[in-house]
């Protein structure tokens, strides 16, 4: 997909050049590996994480790279979650309640890798027929655009009985995903999204969003390039709602929709919008402060008595903690940049960034 | 190489281009000079398919352009290198420069014109690892240069290149645009605000303003500077058919 760089920038020699992918990839191995040991509810939380992370890297494929903000990618996570469930719940619980499904999926059980990668598939599929509508709109009226999305993935799934079972939910949806399922699906959305990022359709969308104007006078069809974006962001959206179902065992459209948009995004911004390693960031950031606060709320042990805060002050403290990020930190934990390279000597490095300018 | 007839541009009330004709001959120098909102940006644009006239036409090399259509204008040999110095600021120098070839066919071409425009801006080679946002004005108007110039075009139309730069560097970027000229085999389209730098270089020139051209001739009889005052600012002519009804769209 990318070609090999010219010769003066070709010192960054290929290992330097996928440093940041390495560094994150080994850095959710390593936190994988090490919380693998511990409890089950710990092993229940980092599963969530990871989800959450393939998410936040698939939301970020699009709206780090395009620059426009998407509210719409929890609907194809919705969509991606439904979809693999119609395909593993047992049929004769289908033939009931799902009396709607087209018949091969209703008599018929699937395995769950073919499940994920026909909610992917659906989610991207759905993502192409918007995105042609809706791409070639910039700045807020696009986001709006997939806002009102979101509301009628969320109105369509509640309501559309016989296929979704509308607000009684979907039960039985083996439990399959555990913390190694959901690492190596996280793995794979950090190489696609890295790789996306580096390829020539990933500079050329960051060059649009730099520059719009100027993108489209060098011969960039930005309409294009974020239509493909936003396929490939929602396939990752709709495997991440394939697995989200298979690790809840139940699934209620609701589960997909402001509360969850919302975390996720808050994920993004928090770690910084415009780099994989604030995807990352963001999603590992908020998590550490969510469980923090919800061990505080619990109780703990100080001087013989239990000590707990008030409920409701994880989401207060969540808020808190996230404003004070904005203030201080108005580009995210990361200044939207990724990890840098460990070995160039930091006055070079300096010199590099801010050569003199005549 | 490109005729441009009596297109006629318009932002809502404000009439913008009311019946602008030009025409630019293959390897000339032709600039349009005038005044602040006189319609010369409108015109590039128009051209390069970012706005759309809604009357006239634009033919290069004897074929109608498709209006609004701006990166098939550019897929066509014809580059706009816009006002303000659009660099891609996130991205480096070599990326902003990379991107501009990524639509070409001719693969093979790219690697060897890469080097070549390289090689006319030194400058740019030495901060080639550089984000394109942290560049000097002069750097980023060479950028935007040279990036046009890896589209391959034959025709290049430039938007107020010495906008915001000091006079030493806008000598550099002419110097650089004749010299991509001649190593290119390049026909250029100048927009400016001042005359005085343009008609040392240009072979023809038209003076815009208030959306009307007022004046074209070739540059060399224009060198004493006086008709293109009397068109530029409006001295003696048409005193109030021209000028009045439109200002209050405004």
């Amino acid at each position: 997909m990318t070609e090999p760089l010219v010769p003066h920038a070709a010192r960054a020699s290929l290992l330097r050049r996928y440093w940041p992918l390495l560094a994150l990839c080994a850095l959710i191995s390593a936190i994988v590996a090490v919380g693998s040991l511990g409890s089950e509810q710990m092993q229940v939380t980092m599963t969530e994480m990871l989800i959450r992370l393939i998410v936040v890297v698939g939301i970020y494929l699009f709206i780090g790279n395009s620059g426009i903000l998407s509210f719409g990618h929890i609907g194809f996570m919705c969509i991606g979650a439904y979809a693999a469930a119609w395909a593993t719940v047992d049929p004769a619980w289908k033939q009931m309640m799902l009396t709607g499904l087209p018949d091969f999926l209703q008599q018929n059980q699937y395995g769950f890798l073919p499940a994920v990668a026909g909610g992917g598939l659906l989610a991207g599929l759905v993502a192409l027929i918007l995105g042609t509508a809706i791409m070639r709109l910039s700045g807020i009226a696009g986001s709006i655009a997939t806002f009102a999305f979101l509301a009628i993935v969320n109105s369509v799934y509640s309501n559309w009985e016989s296929v979704t079972a509308g607000t009684s939910s979907i039960i039985g949806v083996p439990n399959v995903v555990g913390p190694w399922v959901a690492w190596a699906f996280a793995i794979g959305a950090l190489v696609l999204a890295f790789a996306f990022q580096v390829s020539r359709w990933g500079i050329m969308l960051r060059a649009s969003r730099d520059d719009e104007v100027a993108a489209k006078s060098s011969a960039i069809g930005v309409v294009k390039v974020r239509l493909i974006a936003f396929v490939v962001s929602a396939v990752i959206a709709g495997v991440a709602g394939a697995l989200y179902g298979h690790f809840l065992g139940i699934l209620t459209a609701d589960t997909f929709y402001l509360g969850m948009t919302f975390v996720t995004l808050a994920m993004l911004v928090v770690g910084g919008i415009g780099s994989l390693t604030g995807a990352v960031t963001g999603v590992l950031v908020v998590t550490l402060v969510v469980e923090l606060l919800r061990h505080l709320e619990a109780g703990v042990p100080i001087a013989g008595s239990t000590v707990h805060l008030p409920q409701g002050s994880q989401e207060i403290g969540l808020g808190i903690v996230m404003a004070l990020i904005m203030v201080f930190r108005p580009t995210g934990l990361t200044r939207s940049r990724e990890v840098p390279w460990p070995f160039t000597r930091r006055a070079r490095r300096r010199k590099m960034e801010v050569a003199p300018a005549r | 190489m490109l005729e441009i007839n009596d297109i006629h541009v318009t932002y809502g009330r404000l009439r913008a281009l009311k019946g602008v004709s030009l025409s630019v001959r293959q390897g000339e120098i032709v600039c349009l000079i005038g005044p602040n909102g006189a319609g010369k940006s409108t015109t590039l644009a128009a051209v390069a398919g970012g706005v759309v006239p809604h009357r006239g036409t634009i033919v290069l090399d004897g074929k109608p352009l498709a209006a609004g259509r701006p990166e098939q204008t550019a897929r066509l040999g014809l580059s706009l290198v816009p006002e303000g110095r659009h660099v891609f600021g996130t991205l480096t120098v070599a990326e902003n420069l990379r991107v501009a070839t990524y639509m070409r066919r001719d693969r093979a071409a790219v690697a060897a014109d890469y080097e070549r425009v390289l090689n006319l801006f030194p400058r740019l080679k030495e901060r080639i690892g550089s984000p394109g946002g942290r560049l000097s004005g002069g750097e980023q108007q060479m950028l935007v240069i040279a990036r046009a110039l890896l589209t391959r075009p034959r025709l290049l139309l430039v938007d107020e290149p010495s906008l915001g730069l000091a006079p030493k560097i806008v000598d550099q970027v002419y110097e650089i645009l004749l010299a991509a000229r001649k190593a290119e085999g390049l026909t250029l389209l100048i927009n400016e605000q001042s005359s005085h730098r343009i008609l040392k270089h240009a072979d023809r020139v038209y003076v815009i303003r208030n959306g009307h051209i007022r004046l074209h001739d070739d540059a060399a009889k224009l060198a004493d500077g006086e008709a293109i005052k009397r068109a530029y600012f409006g001295f003696g002519d048409e005193p109030a058919a021209a000028d009045e009804p439109e200002e209050e769209a405004a």
